[in-house]
């Protein structure tokens, strides 16, 4: 019962994240998706995801409504004029695609088996991690200090301009 | 039941990345694109019985998910910085 509960926060969170217009307001429900997804995890027996997924959902959000604040929000964009054929599929063809994405995710899952649930505890998880992905945890390691590198290089000020003291 | 929940955290990621107009925005879809994956991973471990593995896989797709946003925010200052605006209407250069 508390199962479909956090489900339904889950997708109804989602599709307040989606549609409404404001991004303070898009971020906070996409924050209580977050939540909502970890205790989904929780109910699956991940507790470990379910922790990690409670913590980056709350520094990701605390770092989106940064950069809201910061120029995201009173951005003016320049909308297509009403009544033209682009504003009046505006919401047609994203609605479409995320229909069909939906559907073939949904369908394709139907086809895997059901097998007995064995639930993973964490010193599993840390075994699988060193036996078997070792060399995959260190390419995402590699990866992340690379995105940390990327970012420093991506934001740095242009030459000739006033670096912040 | 899990699974459909997936595909419609995953299908409101595609629509948000198609219908924001915003950098951030895109970014908030591709959050919710990320999220659908990691709990098609941890679901479908439980329904095969190899939950350990999916939950390591999960646990790649979250920290893949964090690299993107990082990624996405250093795209975001140097956008900003280069056309006063994150609209991604005007995202065709990262040069002056």
């Amino acid at each position: 019962m508390m199962e479909i509960l956090f489900a339904c926060v889950v997708i109804g969170a989602a599709a307040v994240a989606t549609f409404i217009e404001p991004m303070r307001r898009a971020i906070l429900a996409l924050w209580i998706a977050g939540l909502a997804l970890g205790a989904l995890f929780l109910y699956q027996g991940s507790e470990f995801l379910a922790l990690l997924q409670w913590l980056i959902a709350s520094l990701l959000t605390i770092s989106f409504m940064f950069f809201v604040v910061m120029f995201g929000e009173f951005d003016t964009v320049q909308d297509s004029p009403p009544g033209t054929l682009f504003e009046k599929l505006r919401w047609v063809v994203p609605s479409i695609l995320g229909l069909g994405f939906a559907w073939l995710i949904a369908s394709t899952v139907q086809l895997i088996p059901i097998h007995e649930e064995i639930r993973p505890d964490l010193m599993a998880i840390g075994q699988c991690l060193i036996d078997e992905y070792f060399l995959a945890f260190e390419i995402l390691g590699l990866f992340l200090l690379l995105v940390l590198v990327g970012a420093g290089v991506t934001a740095r000020p242009f030459v000739g301009q006033k670096d912040v003291r | 039941m899990m699974m459909i929940v997936a595909a419609l955290l995953g299908g409101l990621g595609c629509i948000c990345i198609t219908l924001r107009r915003s950098l951030l925005g895109v970014l908030l879809g591709m959050q919710m694109l990320m999220l659908g994956a990691t709990l098609l991973f941890v679901v479908a471990g439980s329904a095969l019985g190899l939950s350990v593995r999916t939950n390591v896989l999960g646990l790649f797709a979250l920290l893949g998910q964090v690299g993107l946003i990082v990624a996405g925010f250093a795209l975001c200052i140097r956008l900003y910085s280069v056309k006063k605006s994150i609209a991604m209407d005007q995202l065709r250069s990262l040069k002056r």
